[in-house]
């Protein structure tokens, strides 16, 4: 585990200072003089040989510190913590939409092979594993805002709704935060923003949600023990709400898990059109201007939450399959 | 209230591809009477498991009815789906995975009592707790807490068997419910079955490959052949026309080998395999030691979890031995082999993929001469057409694919790849044991001959005792990764000095009346 | 491989999104010649018609520029396909050959050579195509570059595990016992029996593909003109979307249907797959 984001991370310090560009420019502004630049360099460790840096970004990571963004001149672990927390709660709904109607959807697709709600469901998952999710995001912007203003066109919320009911950070999480402290309006506020985005992102997960629940489901349907309930004159749909339910729960979870990767991954193209203050935006922004201690704290923290969901995955095969724990 | 339970009438099961329709089950006449056990025997691929599950209307999707009628006589108007799991119930084979491997014991067993009666919590455990006991598996700690997995083949398969009871049948399909278990095991289950049946007096249908079962549990036979019920009657009339139409086919007894010389062609010594490294390994083979000799069968019985298969691998030394050697007489000094070698070859069983399914028979047996070297395409196919015709097969199955074989057939493919190295042993892992009665006489007649023709040396891996005895000329016994008893075929059969050989001779036997 | 390319073709849906796709690409190959716009597809502009909604003359609008939709949506479709084509083609050029090599080898071999391809799965998916278009530079090979070496350790993972199943069957064995090199066991009997997992993924792959690179378009990193694909169509109009949804509304739409089309495809394969089991 420990392993893998050292690799993952030490890749990337390298593979970062390869980018055309000096970063150093972005410390000193347009038009630098040659001390300027000399100063930036010193300041930032840049003038050291190669490898002197890299046991600094070693050491210095270790007791997390990250160093400080080249753009925003914030250190980049604070601006992280305030974006992952934006990014995770979308994602995180996300996921819940997907799997809220991804499930049961796969289900009821396999319980019902072949006959017409199958066709339509399975339809509908194709849709959603194609639909570019951009492209998705703007349409239902069209739809949403342009045509018929049901709800806001971008943003986590607005600033007029706080000024009457503000939101006790505690968690960082808007939708937490607000339910808990009965603010309703901010409550109300927040996911009214959330919604377009996190349909938009939930769309594509449910379709692979809901492809993996179908096969996995009617793979069970011709276990053996499926067999053996049938002769005992259980229906198909009983057979599984009791028994079969937990055979799924292993590929599935697979799923969830590399979705949840994936979406971390893709978070950045919703958060551009919906204006969405995550880690995505952060993280491209920072390629694009070379930000590098901006990219590395990015890449460790994508590699952080990789590993512990797959760990978190790994927890959950132990609790639902008894043959791993002997 | 009628004598019979079911009445089958002029039954006939179609499947259904698009490519017109292949009649499984054909013309079917026969009852089931109230209280008794009748055996259902025939070749794997006669249609058994059909006709069992037609009787619980259970025919699998691709297949109908499309003739004839079941009529049962139970005790209630509704039909057979709705009161399977009421008044009647099905053990299948392979109790391990009879169950979902991810639910304990208890919650299935659970879901099967509740369909059947509606009580409540706590009467349903009791009721959990007197079936194990009934089935002898009190003993075992939290014996319904427990998992699939943890449980023996031979454990399970008495909670499948506590589950059938415990519905309280009309009626009991028991469809090959002894497969892969060892020989004791299989005895205790049907001995289980049969006192329940006493008891409680309920029918079964027992179907079974195994003639012998057959005849030691049941009250009346059916015998079901390519589809049709060739003989229903008592059991004495059916079995001695059976044993009379199988014995035909083979040769009753090797004929000793009666040369003064025996020369030894392989000789293994303290071979060891372990799996595994350090505290975690588990030993496979123990110190195994045997010679073969020129011209002779070793025929090496051995059950699943004996280490056949280890021991079949590591002779051919696809997989490398921890320690041990192998001395191999081809060669003038002795050397003991570490690598596949061109004088051993292997023939396995049928079902376990013997033949790649992508590729024509053809190219099937080409492989072992472009492995040899040869690149001359015209002195291969010659050679193939040379073992095709020994094997007795016809030239045009050279562009067939092995789906399009009988199991007969693919095995003779199988012997003439073998044959192709021009080997001087060959290592024969089951190669009947897929087969039904009748082809494996043949087979075993074709691997005859071949010995005698060729003076090849066989190794001849069975847990048929009835095939090892007819093409072996000295056994050795397997188990548990010793060889625990060797010698000619004569002395290890008739005076067997372990307890496992034992047990093995008495439940292969037939029983005289 | 015969039989499952017959079998493909008798499936109504399959061929149908075939014809789409072969149909799709042949049209953008040759629109250059048959549209009366084709200028646009070089970057002509015409201010004066700029903005307008989809009309007889100009089916799908036209877009800020004043280029016809509809001309140079289909164009992308070369682009979009090309990238397709691309990505597939060296990841599995790439990622099976290791794969299988891994497969068949000693357990040391295959550890290593697994934890390398874990150490590539281990980032973030779009990270490393965006990392490596902003090192090369952003253009369509770029692209197909930097997708590929992001997305072959899957095939060397698909690869693999075929690898080893195959391996442990019997006429493997035999192949063994008779002498057979891994290269031979490679050639013989795992390649021709992996073919269709491969496939699947590599059908599914195509459409993700064009998806990725959208996604890459869409900051800047992808194709750029005058290899204009879908993505990059988008990006351009992205501005004046709210106003004008025509044209983000028309390139999206053929997107998605292609994408389905090989989503199609990719399920034929799975389908064959499990008949073969």
């Amino acid at each position: 585990m420990g392993l893998i984001m050292l690799f993952v991370t030490s890749i990337t310090f390298f593979i970062v200072r390869l980018l055309p560009g000096d970063p150093v420019f972005l410390l000193v502004g347009d038009h630098p003089t040659e001390e300027q630049i000399e100063k930036a360099k010193n300041d930032f460790g840049l003038n050291e040989p190669i490898y002197k840096q890299y046991m600094v970004f070693l050491q210095k990571t270790i007791m997390l510190d990250l160093g400080v963004s080249l753009r925003t001149k914030q250190p980049v672990l604070t601006e992280l913590s305030k974006r992952f927390s934006a990014t995770f709660e979308l994602v995180f709904f996300s996921m819940i939409i997907a799997l809220l109607f991804g499930f049961p959807m796969g289900l009821v697709s396999a319980l019902n092979q072949n006959k017409r709600l199958d066709y339509f469901f399975r339809g509908f998952g194709y849709l959603g594993l194609s639909i570019p999710v951009f492209w998705l995001g703007m349409i239902l912007q069209i739809i949403f805002f342009g045509i018929l203003y049901w709800l806001p066109l971008q943003g986590r919320y607005s600033g007029i709704v706080l000024q009457d009911s503000p939101i006790v950070y505690n968690s960082g999480f808007i939708l937490i935060d607000s339910f808990f402290s009965g603010e309703w309006g901010s409550f109300t506020d927040a996911l009214r923003h959330i919604i377009l985005p996190a349909f938009a992102m939930a769309f594509g997960v449910l379709g692979i949600v809901f492809r993996t629940t179908r096969s996995a489901t009617i793979d069970i349907m011709s276990a053996p023990f499926f067999r053996t309930f049938k002769f005992y004159g259980i229906k198909n749909s009983e057979i599984i709400k009791k028994s079969g339910y937990k055979n799924t729960l292993i590929p599935v979870s697979t799923v969830v898990g590399l979705s949840f990767g994936l979406m971390l991954g893709g978070t950045f193209l919703v958060e551009s059109i919906f204006d969405w203050p995550g880690v995505g935006q952060f993280s491209v922004l920072s390629i694009l201007t070379r930000d590098f201690p901006a990219i590395v704290g990015v890449t460790i923290l994508y590699s952080f939450v990789y590993v512990i969901i797959n760990f978190f995955i790994d927890m959950l095969y132990i609790i639902v399959d008894p043959r791993i724990r002997d | 209230m009628s004598n019979l339970l079911y009445e089958i009438k002029n039954l006939q099961i179609k499947s259904t591809p698009k490519s017109g329709a292949i009649k499984i089950l054909n013309n079917i006449n026969f009852n089931i009477k109230r209280g008794e056990i009748l055996g259902l025997i025939g070749e794997s691929g006669s249609g058994k498991s059909m006709l069992g599950c037609a009787l619980l209307e259970m025919v699998p999707v691709g297949c109908l009815i499309t003739k004839g009628s079941i009529v049962h006589h139970f005790n209630s108007n509704k039909i057979i789906s709705k009161i399977r799991g009421v008044h009647i119930a099905m053990i299948s084979q392979d109790p391990m995975q009879a169950l979902n491997p991810l639910q304990k014991i208890k919650t299935q067993f659970t879901m099967i009592l509740r369909r059947r009666f509606t009580s409540n919590k706590k009467s349903t455990k009791e009721q959990l707790l007197r079936w194990m006991k009934k089935v002898n598996l009190h003993t075992i700690p939290n014996i319904l807490d427990r998992y699939p997995h943890q449980l023996s083949g031979g454990q399970m398969q008495r909670v499948m068997i506590a589950m059938a009871m415990s519905i309280n049948p009309d009626f009991i399909v028991a469809d090959e419910i002894t497969t892969g278990l060892d020989a004791g095991t299989k005895m205790d289950i049907l001995n289980l079955l049969a006192s329940f049946q006493k008891t409680e007096g309920f029918s079964v249908l027992l179907i079974s490959h195994d003639l012998k079962c057959i005849q030691k549990y049941c009250h009346r036979i059916a015998v079901l052949q390519s589809g049709e019920i060739v003989r229903v009657g008592s059991k004495k009339g059916i079995i001695q026309k059976i044993k009379d139409s199988y014995d035909i086919v083979i040769k009753k007894n090797k004929p000793e080998n009666t040369e003064k010389e025996r020369n030894p062609v392989l000789n293994v010594k303290n071979l060891y395999k372990s799996y595994g490294s350090g505290r975690n390994s588990i030993p496979a083979l123990k110190n195994i030691t045997f010679t073969l000799y020129k011209g002779e069968t070793l025929g090496i019985i051995g059950e699943s979890g004996s280490g056949k298969t280890t021991l079949v691998k590591t002779i051919l030394n696809i997989l490398k031995r921890d320690s041990g050697d192998l001395f191999l007489n081809e060669y003038s000094e002795d050397k003991s082999i570490m690598d596949p070698n061109r004088n051993i070859g292997a023939v396995f069983q049928d079902s376990q993929g013997s033949l790649n399914p992508k590729m024509k028979i053809f190219d099937i047996l080409s492989e072992p001469l472009t492995l040899l070297g040869y690149k001359n395409g015209q002195r291969k196919k010659e050679k193939i057409l040379i073992q095709l015709k020994r094997v007795h097969l016809d030239n045009n199955m050279l562009e067939l694919y092995p789906d399009a074989l009988s199991g007969g057939q693919r095995q003779r493919v199988s012997i003439a790849r073998a044959l192709l190295t021009n080997p001087s042993i060959v290592v024969l892992d089951e190669p009947t044991s897929a087969l039904d009665v009748k082809t494996q006489g043949k087979i075993l007649n074709l691997l005859l001959n071949i010995q005698k023709q060729e003076k090849l040396s066989y190794i001849f891996i069975s847990h048929d005792l009835e095939a090892v005895s007819k093409i072996a000329d000295s056994i050795a016994v397997l188990y548990k990764g010793e060889i625990i008893e060797s010698g000619s075929v004569k002395d290890v059969l008739s005076y067997p000095s372990h307890n496992y050989t034992k047990k093995l001779i008495y439940s292969n036997s037939w029983i005289s009346e | 491989m015969i039989k499952v390319v017959k079998s493909f073709f008798s499936k109504r849906l399959s061929s149908t999104a075939s014809l789409f796709l072969v149909g799709l690409f042949c049209f953008s190959v040759f629109i250059p010649f048959i549209s009366p716009y084709s200028q646009d597809i070089y970057g002509s502009v015409h201010f004066e018609i700029a903005g307008q909604p989809p009309s007889f003359s100009h089916w799908f609008g036209t877009d800020t520029a004043g280029r016809d939709m509809f001309t140079i949506t289909i164009r992308a479709a070369f682009y979009s396909l090309k990238i397709a084509v691309g990505v597939v083609f060296f990841s599995v050029l790439v990622g099976v050959p290791i794969g299988m090599f891994s497969g068949v080898s000693n357990k040391r071999t295959d550890e290593v050579i697994m934890r390398i391809t874990d150490g590539f799965l281990a980032f973030p998916p779009m990270i490393l195509p965006i990392a490596i278009t902003a090192i090369l530079g952003p253009s369509l090979n770029n692209v197909i570059i930097g997708i590929s070496v992001s997305w072959f350790p899957w095939y060397v993972r698909i690869a693999r595990s075929q690898s080893l199943v195959i391996s442990s069957l019997d006429y493997v064995s035999i192949s063994k016992s008779m002498g057979a090199s891994k290269y031979h066991i490679i050639k013989t009997h795992v390649l021709p029996n992996s073919l269709t997992p491969i496939f699947t993924q590599a059908s599914i792959d195509a459409g993700y593909a064009i998806l990725t690179a959208a996604g890459l378009s869409f900051i800047g990193l992808g194709a750029q003109h005058p290899e204009v694909e879908w993505g990059l169509l988008v990006t351009q109009s992205r501005a004046q979307f709210l106003n004008h949804w025509w044209v983000v509304f028309f390139p999206g739409l053929f997107m998605c249907l292609t994408v389905v089309c090989f989503n199609i495809i990719g399920d034929e394969f799975r389908n064959n797959e499990t008949v073969e089991k």
